[in-house]
């Protein structure tokens, strides 16, 4: 019998021969499964905020018009993307910026952030999955944990809203990920990917420049403790293991300096323009709480608590646990999310950033993580125990009730006290203003002085005006910083010279002899225009008429003016 | 009358291209690439008269094009041999427990001319193969006017299992014309060549049999991996140790893994000797006839694969014996792609619409991303000197732009791949020179022009490379030879 085993090893048992058709479906899995209701659940919500309470955030809006201007401006060119800041997500909203012709409101409203913020949140929430999976996290309390992540009031609010908030987070936890994945297989193409991402995080937001400092001591250390060999070997292995965590996010930054020199010749607009950081953070120097000025520190714990109640519980944990059982996965947890968190914190405590309560959202897939990580360190310790308890029934429930209730304590509160800090004018003074209904009962001008809601309905009336005036292409001038919510409504936005044309600053020198029939201007805002013309604004500086005044209804505080040109005499 | 040494030489330079004109580098051009091209320029010159600007944008998409096509597929290869590396593996245990009694004849061909310094160190690495010796059948080819080889030979005397075969002297005088000399009397049934400096590790050839003897009957031939012994000599050693990692390593690796035909390496490719015989041997025209003959391999439906072996060489140190070299291997990569695009539809029925494609992206793509290079270089600093008038002329800037973030984006990705595959392989000492790699690929530029000169001035002139440069604090000379 042996033998003839041996001889017909191939033989198999025979079988009816069944040709079935059968249509398949494309398989979905958790991620993608996570990833589309995330997708349908997040930018339903921004279409509600936008089209329904008109709820467009600022930033959000500039970043459309900033692709708006790279394809529709009178000169388009891929240098007015603008350098104050990141490109990255203008640039993905390029491909789809032309589908405007079919649905005007992708643009003029702002929508087409919103959708981009939806879907990178999304992928954010498929690939925590796939991470918390590869971890070894079990299904329950990995759920769980995806839930608490995706349901957060912050990341709904940021996934919904259209800012740049959800590409950067969506970029670090790829960070994150490949890191771990680097610590554990070893691979150098993992740690590739995550100096890739990490360019990709700079390029999202300016801070990953932090995250990717960390990443790159994360990866000397933990590098160099592996190595083997003599020093001047694991040295070696080490700086070149940096080298390839560090390389892609410092091409970005270098890349990104020299084109922004090149074109615009000023390397770090972000902090040396006038619409860079440094000096909104003079122009809204006011607008920031007694309680934050008086004691930083104090507003920002009271901050970071309020998104994640539990949150030096759990670092308290954390560093027990890292005393007692070493893993590496902490660190790159702390060097991918934690590491923009401390920043910002720290900026704040010196007074180099604003109070916004955005500022401290990585919070929030920080404490998912390291929730994550201590559950799969007790996967880890599985083969152990399983020695040590016999694997019953109620061993089992036991495990998976403590996994749960651990998820459950610390990602359960800030459903509750994340929603009312993000409607308190003094603790959230940007959400509050931009939620509805955040103000309406408590709204107190100590903080804010008013809803955001409607913000930019007065740009769109502006744009109707000149969209009715009969102007030829080029002959409306405006400062693109102040003016972009008007050009991004028009239905003819060549009409208008912006200061990313070649030409604004000759327009702008002598407008009558460039053909400039209008000027628009507002108050407020130390713009291009009012720099060249001081008084314009109040008495048309002897070059202009006054036409059209629009009130500000909304808290803005912008009011528009259009002026006039006098022609030629 | 002629006698059987005649017989051999003529089978050894007319055989191919006599029996198979179609796959011989010996006419270069067919008529109707000679057509296409005519065309072609007659068309670009009609159009910058007529029309600069949108001739200068068609060009500019087109090198673009290629550009960025040919950078994505190495990055294609490189992440599929990543996934899937697809390199044969055969344990040390696994080699040495492979019954003696079934070891076939291996036979070793080394082609030597001009290098008798050598000639004691190249007795030494080949003594040294793991390999019965009763079952070696080692032949020293060295041309019959190459005296002060054949004399430092005779002197160092042949040990057991070698044989010295004089090859008489003939046009083309190149490498393959010598081996397929010394292929006719070849008694193994597996051939590989080795360089007179070569130091393969000692049990490839046993890896080599094991291999073949498990792998698919369709598999006609392995490249064992080529490395440097001398990378640290300097700067230029260090640049060329890391592109060979990547090459071997991950390349051609690559190439198996997605079905393309694998252009072989210079030497260490083990081949069985029925198929090379059938195929007519080694394209004496062609300058680079190891890559040729993996083309052909390829398009006669057999496979090559790489096998995890190496063979230590000697890199070549100096900037212009470097540039030489190269410039030989672009043009022969030239010259392969021109001889096998001769007829594109044949070519895609043997190898299929992907092989044909992947096929033209490598060795059509290697010396041509080299020449492309410096000129998305120029756009770069004409770019920074301040977009010239003419250039706004001639570009627009959307064009101008895109090509310019191609080229920079595609140099970043290459750099950074290199260094990624580098620390891969365990080379982590290279990677800090591999920032610097933008210089050595301005010497790739240099070889590439004078490679592609050369295929139109003297398309089967072999540059000859001079080996033995890394011996001379040793005091031992320099030398010549027609195999590098």
């Amino acid at each position: 019998m042996t033998s003839l085993a041996l001889v017909r090893p191939t033989e198999r048992p025979a079988q009816p021969i069944r040709r079935q058709r059968r249509v398949r479906l494309p398989r979905i899995g958790e991620r993608g499964a996570l990833t589309i209701v995330s997708v349908v659940f997040y930018v339903t919500l921004g279409a509600v905020l936008v089209f329904h309470y008109d709820s467009v955030m600022g930033d959000a809006l500039a970043r459309v018009s900033d692709g708006h201007a790279v394809l529709f401006s009178r000169d388009p060119k891929l240098a007015a993307v603008g350098f104050v800041w990141t490109p990255l997500p203008v640039l993905l909203m390029l491909p789809l910026m032309p589908l405007k012709f079919l649905w005007p409101a992708l643009t003029a409203r702002g929508f087409l952030a919103n959708i981009e913020s939806g879907i990178a949140m999304a992928v954010a929430v498929g690939l925590l999955a796939t991470m918390l999976r590869e971890w070894g996290v079990r299904r329950a309390p990995r759920l769980m944990l995806v839930a608490a992540f995706a349901l957060h009031p912050m990341i709904i609010l940021y996934g919904a809203n259209g800012m740049t908030e959800a590409l950067f987070i969506l970029c670090m936890l790829a960070v994150v990920r490949r890191l771990t994945n680097w610590m554990t297989t070893g691979a150098t193409w993992q740690l590739a990917m995550s100096g890739v991402f990490l360019a990709l995080a700079y390029l999202a937001r300016y801070e990953a420049i932090v995250g990717a400092l960390a990443c790159v001591v994360v990866v000397l250390m933990v590098s160099f403790t592996r190595a083997s060999g003599a020093w001047g070997e694991r040295r070696s292995v080490a700086v070149a293991d940096c080298l390839i965590v560090g390389l892609p996010p410092a091409m970005a930054f270098i890349g990104w300096s020299v084109t922004s020199w090149a074109i615009v010749g000023s390397p770090f607009e972000q902090f040396t323009s006038n619409y860079g950081n440094s000096a909104q953070l003079a122009a809204f120097a006011n607008g920031m709480p007694l309680s934050a000025r008086r004691d930083p520190i104090k507003f920002l714990i009271r901050q970071v608590t309020a998104l994640e109640p539990l949150i030096l519980l759990l670092l308290v944990l954390i560093a027990c646990y890292a005393v007692a059982r070493w893993t590496p996965r902490v660190l790159a947890i702390l060097a991918g999310t934690g590491s923009v968190l401390a920043v910002q914190l720290l900026l704040f405590a010196t007074g180099h950033t604003f109070q916004w309560l955005r500022f401290k959202i990585f919070v929030v897939p920080m404490t998912v993580l390291l929730v994550g990580c201590l559950l799969s360190a007790r996967v880890r310790r599985e083969p152990d125990e399983v020695l040590l308890a016999p694997k019953n029934g109620w061993w089992m429930i036991a495990r998976a009730a403590s996994s749960i209730a651990l998820v459950a304590v610390v990602c359960g509160p800030p459903l509750l006290t994340a929603t009312k800090a993000m409607t308190s004018p003094e603790l959230s003074r940007e959400e509050a203003q931009h939620l509805p209904g955040a103000l309406s009962a408590k709204h107190d001008p100590k903080y804010v002085t008013g809803t955001a809601l409607g913000q930019f309905s007065s740009d769109r009336q502006v744009a109707a005006y000149i969209d009715n005036l009969a102007a030829p292409d080029g002959s409306v001038l405006v400062d693109y910083a102040v003016g972009f919510g008007v050009v991004v409504s028009a239905q003819h936005p060549r009409r208008f010279i912006i200061d990313r044309d070649r030409d604004f600053q000759a327009a702008l020198a002598d407008p009558a002899s460039f053909h400039v029939r209008y000027i628009l201007v507002t108050s407020g805002y130390q713009d291009a225009v009012s720099r060249a013309y001081p008084t314009l604004y109040s008495d048309g500086a002897n070059i202009a008429t006054l036409v059209h005044t629009w009130p500000d209804s909304r808290s803005r505080g912008i009011i528009f003016r259009l002026y006039h040109v006098k022609p030629l005499t | 009358m002629t006698t059987p040494a005649d017989r051999r030489l003529s089978w050894s330079t007319d055989r191919l291209s006599d029996s198979r004109p179609e796959v011989s580098a010996r006419t270069l051009w067919a008529r109707g690439q000679l057509r296409f091209l005519l065309g072609l320029a007659v068309l670009i010159v009609v159009g910058l008269l007529l029309s600069p600007r949108w001739t200068g944008v068609l060009l500019m998409i087109g090198c673009t094009s290629v550009y960025l096509a040919v950078i994505s597929h190495r990055l294609i290869l490189i992440r599929t041999a990543i996934a899937r590396p697809d390199m044969i593996r055969i344990s040390d245990a696994e080699a040495r427990e492979f019954p003696e009694k079934l070891l076939p004849v291996y036979t070793v061909l080394v082609p030597a001319y001009g290098e008798p310094e050598v000639v004691g160190q190249l007795l030494a690495n080949l003594t040294a193969i793991d390999y019965p010796r009763d079952k070696l059948d080692i032949k020293l080819l060295l041309e019959e006017d190459d005296h002060p080889t054949r004399e430092a030979v005779a002197a160092a005397g042949i040990p057991p299992g070698f044989e010295v075969v004089v090859v008489p002297p003939a046009e083309p005088r190149t490498k393959p014309k010598a081996c397929n000399y010394g292929l006719q009397t070849a008694r193994g049934r597996y051939v590989t060549i080795y360089d007179a400096e070569d130091k393969p590790e000692p049990l490839q050839l046993r890896r080599a049999v094991v291999a073949f003897s498990r792998a698919d009957p369709r598999t006609a031939c392995l490249q064992a991996k080529l490395s440097y012994h001398n990378f640290d000599q300097n700067l230029i050693t260090r640049w060329f140790t890391a592109e060979y990692d990547v090459w071997f390593s991950y390349l051609l690796s690559g190439l198996v893994g997605t079905g393309t035909p694998v252009p072989l390496g210079g030497t260490s490719n083990h081949i069985r000797r029925r198929a090379l015989r059938t195929f007519g041997g080694w394209d004496p025209y062609n300058v680079t006839e190891d890559a040729d003959l993996g083309i052909r391999l390829a398009r006669a439906g057999l496979r090559v694969e790489v096998l995890d072996s190496v063979t230590m060489e000697e890199a070549n140190s100096d900037f212009v014996n470097w540039v030489k070299q190269r410039s030989r291997w672009y043009k022969g990569y030239l010259q392969t792609f021109i001889v096998h695009t001769r007829d594109p539809r044949r070519l895609v029925r043997e190898v299929g619409l992907k092989g044909a494609l992947g096929f033209s992206l490598f060795v059509g793509g290697t010396p041509i991303l080299a020449m492309l290079n410096p000129l998305f270089w120029g756009l770069a600093v004409l770019w920074v000197a301040g977009e010239p008038s003419w250039i706004a002329a001639l570009f627009p800037p959307v064009v101008y732009h895109l090509a310019l973030a191609c080229g920079l984006l595609g140099n970043m990705a290459t750099v950074y791949s290199t260094i990624v595959c580098n620390r891969g392989s365990g080379h982590h000492r290279l990677v800090m020179s591999g920032l610097l790699a933008p210089a050595y690929w301005v010497m790739m530029a240099m070889a590439a022009v004078k490679g592609a000169l050369q295929l139109v001035l003297a398309p089967s002139h072999w540059e000859k490379t001079i080996h033995g440069l890394d011996l001379t604090k040793s005091g031992a000379k320099p030398s010549a030879d027609e195999a590098s």
